[in-house]
């Protein structure tokens, strides 16, 4: 199916619409807590939305569908496992302390708690990786564009930075938040009819299970070893190193995601965002992988869909959504289908330039290069870091065109870093003898465990730049490896490091620390107002979704 | 003056219902959309058509 007027015009609607936006909000940008924290002041809805919509850019979105065809249902244990507990645990346990403790971003938490070095350390990691995500994704996009729509790479690149930088200098959080929130729905009513029609055509999900291998269609029976299915990871990588270690490291300190929780107007509802986003995120997976396996099932019996192949012949998993997309929408939801995976790329571009902006404005540029300055002074850096953020976004998303494996590369250093720095928040949190040296050292250690693993063990011919202790059957079980070690050495350090130098008085760490804090009483008048109830309710969702796909 | 939520309400509801007005006419029009017996631009227009006027409505009828 080619592009028409119809499907073009859809497209110029939403460039239109998200510039629109940016221009709506900016009469409320007034301070440096209206640019880089919504002023502290969203609804509960919105910041649910954003905050699972912060997650759904187009790594996400064409990633997933890619998995589903690749390795099946078993691509859900992502939302089931790898998600919705940690969101649950954010929620409860942890919102408490981001939110109580009036920190603006995750490595100020850190200063709170422990001292400058480790919140530095943090920030700085976390800054280099928010600008390698944005490039990565301006570079898919701009791959994308020349791919489906066969316009110039360059071009491209520019067209998405350009459009991403206006609505994030006129809007800035705010803007990136409410274009998080239309490209939910997007997404959601652009890709569900391909799932109606896919499912039609297969035989609906009876019909997938009668084509796909059996470890393909279900979520735990085939995790008994490593090569009983297509993942290549046991129960005890997948359990451990996805549903707990990556999972919590990601969804509980990563600032990206966090910073939704954040901006909300008051601590009920910073709790309840991750909450009620676990609502539909766990729902997610019958929107964004289901269109993969339809994909591998049509292909595997010979149907209408072909899955598309690279030049060496290899299936080139990444393309399934796209081209599923071309070849069953007519035009018009051909252009709302290739809308939603455009709002995907920029969202996810502009939820990263937007946490750069904080970080780098409170926690660098502030802490380390002007202290004391008046409030518009810090306005006018989260604006200006708005354009060098871009800037660096293209200039990384040509390093990422260098290099045919920067997409994994990506992936170990989330590994690098969230993982070791969930076991520094669970110890900072919830242990008030962890102190500021073993927080710092347990940080550095993990980084340079992960590093130390991945050099010696290998999977798919990565790694093993040491030596080649062990090899894994899969790339993703050796990212999983590889997280469990950076967690556990985080932890061990922090603690040993911590049992012999000094902590902080109990009277500093108030509000900081959970057995130094007091419990507020809950305001909640109706039950789906508390979190606590809302948990439980989630996690028992999640538990039958299990149960269901076992 | 409408609060934030209101705003944006609006604003994602009136987007979602121009283009799914769009989608809507263009399978109306052509009658060309029918996939595995689905008409997907009258099924998908007509989605994002009602999700986008009850987002309309609800901001009309939502107190600032």
């Amino acid at each position: 199916m080619q592009l028409s007027t119809v499907d073009y015009l859809v497209i110029a609607i939403y460039f239109v619409f998200v510039l629109g936006i940016g221009f709506v909000v900016k009469r409320n940008m007034k301070s440096s807590s209206d640019f880089l924290q919504s002023g502290r002041s969203l609804p509960l809805w919105i910041t649910g939305l954003a905050f699972i919509s912060a997650n759904l850019g187009a790594q996400e979105v064409i990633g997933m569908a890619a998995s589903g065809a690749k390795y099946g249902i078993m691509t859900s244990h992502f939302y089931w496992l790898g998600a919705i507990p940690a969101m649950v645990f954010l929620g409860i346990f942890m919102m408490p302390f981001y939110y109580g403790s009036r920190a603006r971003s995750v490595p100020e938490y850190l200063v709170l708690r422990f001292d400058e070095k480790t919140r530095t350390f943090n920030a700085v990691t976390f800054a280099a990786m928010t600008l390698f995500s944005s490039g990565v994704s301006l570079y898919a996009l701009a791959l994308l564009f020349q791919t489906l729509l066969g316009w110039p790479f360059n071009i491209s690149i520019l067209l998405a930075a350009g459009i991403v930088m206006g609505y994030t200098f006129l809007g800035g959080l705010t803007s990136a938040v409410y274009n998080e929130v239309l490209q939910f729905f997007l997404i959601v009513l652009g890709i569900a009819p391909l799932v109606f029609v896919g499912l039609a055509q297969v035989g609906g999900w009876q019909g997938i299970v009668a084509a796909l291998p059996a470890d393909m269609t279900t979520t735990w029976q085939y995790l008994g070893s490593e090569d009983a299915n297509a993942m290549g990871v046991n129960w005890w990588q997948m359990a451990m190193g996805l549903g707990f270690v990556l999972s919590f490291g990601y969804w509980c300190t990563d600032f990206l995601v966090v910073q939704r929780a954040m901006i909300a107007r008051n601590m009920s509802a910073a709790q309840r965002t991750p909450l009620i986003a676990a609502f539909p995120k766990m729902l997610l997976p019958f929107v964004v992988i289901l269109p993969g396996l339809i994909a591998l099932t049509l292909h595997k019996t010979g149907g209408s869909f072909q899955l598309p192949t690279k030049p060496d012949g290899r299936i080139d998993y990444d393309l399934t959504l796209p081209m599923m997309l071309m070849n069953y929408y007519p035009n018009g939801m051909l252009g709302v289908g290739l809308t939603a995976l455009i709002a995907s790329f920029m969202s996810g571009m502009a939820g990263n330039v937007t946490a750069f902006n904080a970080v780098w404005t409170y926690d660098i540029y502030q802490a380390h290069i002007k202290k004391e300055a008046p409030d518009a002074h810090y306005l006018w850096v989260g604006k200006i870091t708005t354009v060098v953020g871009i800037a660096l976004s293209i200039a990384t998303a040509y390093l990422a065109s260098q290099f045919n494996n920067i997409m994994d590369f990506l992936q170990l250093v989330f590994g690098f870093v969230n993982a070791p720095l969930f076991a520094t928040f669970m110890l900072g949190m919830f242990w008030k003898r962890a102190t500021p040296n073993g927080a710092f050292w347990g940080l550095v250690s993990g980084t340079a465990a992960a590093a130390v693993t991945h050099g010696m063990t290998v999977a798919e011919g990565k790694g093993g730049w040491i030596s080649q202790s062990h090899t894994f059957a899969s790339g993703m079980g050796h990212a999983f490896f590889i997280a469990i070690m950076a967690w556990l050495v985080c932890f061990i350090v922090t603690i040993a490091v911590s049992m012999i130098t000094k902590p902080r008085p109990d009277a500093e760490l108030g509000g900081l620390v959970y057995s130094l804090t007091a419990r507020p009483k809950s305001e909640a008048k109706v039950w789906y107002e508390k979190p606590v109830v809302l948990g439980v309710i989630v996690l028992a969702a999640t538990f039958l979704l299990n149960l269901i796909y076992w | 003056m409408m609060n934030k939520l209101n705003d944006l309400l609006f604003v994602i509801g009136l987007f979602l219902t121009i283009i799914g007005v769009i989608v809507f006419l263009t399978g109306a029009i052509t009658n060309n959309d029918l996939v595995q017996g689905i008409r997907v631009n009258l099924v998908g227009g007509g989605m994002l058509s009602l999700v986008g006027i009850s987002m309309i409505l609800k901001s009309h009828f939502t107190k600032a």
